[in-house]
């Protein structure tokens, strides 16, 4: 057997000990950084890189050199191609390279009740021509404008999968996916691209009930989206959770909560686990988090680690609190030594990887110096 | 699911009644692949 | 004249009927200019204790968004009945988020804040250059610029826009101040702020202090 096979098995057997509830040898490290710090990091041009799709491997593979992780490291989730063809309204390239978000309005006030009848024809009907301005044309034009869109797409996810294929090989990862399939909570799928920040947060005073009856309307198709064709128990689903931490206690408990909790609970049905990024201060909804399906994967943002292990740390999969921001301002010591109080906190009984608090998105975001001291000092100092 | 855009393979034969089962076992995995695909593709430009 | 603390209250509590219906009532009995006035006033003081409970953690970000919107419509209904003399504004600001940023949420909060509070708002929206923010001081001359950014490199625009105001000759006549996710004390005197904040309600007051 290769050195790097044995690596690989090793890692992810980590993985399948901290997924199956057992201590792990040492504390898992998923690292995690955008394309756009791949890039950066490689000195290369943001936008030909996110065009040359083709070329990303020796790009990612820098990153994944130089920076500790037991799972693969990098990944994109948004690419310009298609955007681009589309129209899109809501993923834009910025003058600097960067796809942002813009505030949108895919779906119109008086669109709900359409939605809660059949959100799918809702959304390709109505929603999808309101984001992306080149479908909003007639029909011929329109299927001749998605069959590129499609195209490119599956062109685009293709190269991905054989690049990420390539990397965990040559760089001995484990073979465990936290983002092998992806949907969102109902409540921040309506909010995000459909009625948007603004809209939702009048419509949660003013029309609740609809509010209420189009987040159920949507969670089906959650579950469906979020189910990849071969489900595994030692993949998981990714849903990054955005709106609660904006909403009023009894608005979450019954806007935000009850639809997402039934997705998740269809996904494990599924055979799915849910890798939840709990975006922001959760806090205040802690023991609802501590309903979900035993086994969820939650990276926390922000808040109290103490109270997470505590509450949540027998039940759940923890990673996460590692603030980013540190890495950018912090001494190399300081860095280490806040990697070690929180893996003091939260390593003890295993249910715990390390990972940072978000997604390393920028170059410029972190110090890699830092960066890297981090990552080595967890992989080498926190055998159980 | 209630959709005009999406169907499944059920909805499919029901309007095809002359494919053969050994037909069915060849077509079957790979139509209903392509419209997982497209409603993926779909659901993720409004994610 | 209507009950002017039940009106704060009503507003207060984001009680979007009862405010309508004090406010359509109010109208109807067709009052003076200066009335009307004191009725925005109540208005505004409705916000503060929206800003208060906000602070408390009673209030949520969605319900700040939702208070703009309810003071915008309240505004809307006593138009008819404010006089141009009384609606005179208390300042100028100039508003965007810089260059490379296409992050709007923050800036529009932002802008319907000071709006409400009385301020004349020019918002020049996102991904603004700094050449742009120089232009707009030049023509209207408003006493603050807001600068708005989620991204890191935001800091950096923001800077280039100072240096840019400073070149022009134009920094000594005006407050900046810059908002958003990753501005903190010592962001805002690398880039040559005068205040910076991410909390909306906290610029409005800055913003306020001012031009008393």
């Amino acid at each position: 057997m290769t050195d790097v096979l044995a690596l690989s098995q090793e890692r992810t057997q980590l993985f399948h000990d901290l997924i199956d509830g057992r201590v792990p040898k040492r504390v898992p490290i998923s690292a995690a950084f955008a394309h756009e710090f791949a890039i950066q990091y490689a000195g290369r041009d943001l936008t030909e890189a996110q065009w040359d799709t083709d070329a990303l491997e020796p790009i990612f593979e820098k990153t994944c050199q130089d920076f500790y992780s037991d799972l693969l490291p990098v990944s994109a989730f948004r690419l310009p191609s298609f955007y681009k063809i589309l129209g899109s309204r809501n993923f834009v390239m910025g003058s600097n390279g960067f796809i942002q978000h813009p505030e949108v309005e895919g779906l119109a006030l008086e669109d709900y009740d359409a939605f809660i009848a059949s959100p799918f024809d809702c959304i390709v009907e109505r929603v999808l021509p309101k984001l992306y301005s080149n479908l909003d044309t007639d029909s011929t034009t329109k299927s001749m404008v998605m069959a590129k869109a499609f195209k490119a797409y599956t062109d685009e996810m293709a190269n991905l999968g054989r690049i990420y294929g390539n990397l965990i090989q040559k760089s001995g990862y484990g073979y465990v996916n936290f983002y092998s399939g992806f949907c969102e909570a109902p409540f921040d799928i309506i909010s995000d691209q459909l009625r948007g920040f603004k809209n939702i947060s009048i419509d949660v005073r003013r029309v609740p009930d609809k509010v209420e009856a189009a987040a159920e309307a949507a969670t089906p198709l959650m579950i469906k989206m979020g189910t990849p064709p071969n489900p595994s128990p030692y993949n998981a689903t990714f849903i990054p959770l955005h709106m609660a931490p904006y909403l009023r206690g009894k608005d979450f408990e019954r806007l935000y909560w009850p639809s997402f909790k039934k997705t998740v609970e269809g996904l494990k049905a599924n055979g799915m686990r849910s890798f939840l990024f709990v975006e922001n201060d959760w806090m205040r909804f802690i023991d609802y988090l501590a309903e979900l399906p035993e086994g969820t994967i939650m990276c926390f943002e922000y808040g109290d680690p103490k109270l997470v292990k505590e509450k949540l740390g027998k039940k759940h999969i923890i990673g996460g609190f590692y603030p980013v921001s540190l890495l950018k301002t912090g001494t190399k010591q300081q860095c280490i030594d806040k990697a070690k109080e929180l893996i003091d906190v939260l390593a003890p009984g295993g249910g715990y990887y390390f990972s940072f608090d978000k997604v390393i998105i920028t170059l410029d975001s972190a110090n890699v110096e830092n960066t890297k001291a981090v990552l080595d000092y967890v992989a080498e100092n926190t055998n159980y | 699911m209630n959709s005009k855009y999406y169907k499944t393979w059920e909805e499919y034969k029901g309007e095809n009644p002359d494919i053969t089962e050994k037909q069915e076992e060849a077509m079957a995995p790979k139509m209903q692949s392509y419209e997982e695909m497209l409603f993926n593709f779909i659901m993720f430009l409004c994610a | 004249m209507l009950d002017l603390n039940a009106l704060t209250q009503a507003v207060g509590d984001l009680d979007e009927t009862a405010v309508v219906q004090i406010l359509e009532a109010f109208v109807a009995e067709n009052p003076s200019g200066e009335e009307a006035y004191s009725v925005v006033n109540a208005c505004q003081q409705g916000m503060a204790i929206v800003g208060e409970l906000f602070e408390k953690n009673e209030y949520f970000v969605g319900d700040l968004i939702f208070a703009g919107e309810l003071l915008n419509q309240a505004i809307d209904i006593l138009k008819p009945v404010i006089s141009g003399d009384n609606s005179k504004k208390i300042g100028t600001i100039v508003l965007g988020t810089v260059k490379g940023d296409l992050h709007d949420i923050g800036k529009n909060i932002f802008a319907s804040m000071v709006d409400a509070a009385g301020f004349e708002v020019h918002d020049l929206g996102i991904d603004v250059p700094p050449g742009d923010f120089v232009e707009k001081v030049r023509e209207i001359k408003p006493q603050i610029i807001g600068m708005s950014g989620v991204l890191t490199l935001a800091l950096d625009s923001m800077k280039a826009t100072v240096d840019a105001l400073t070149a022009a000759g134009l920094r000594n006549d005006i407050k900046i101040i810059i908002g958003g996710n990753p501005v903190t004390e010592e962001a805002c005197k690398q880039i040559g702020a005068d205040a910076f904040t991410t909390n909306a309600a906290e610029g409005v007051k800055q913003c306020q202090g001012w031009v008393k």
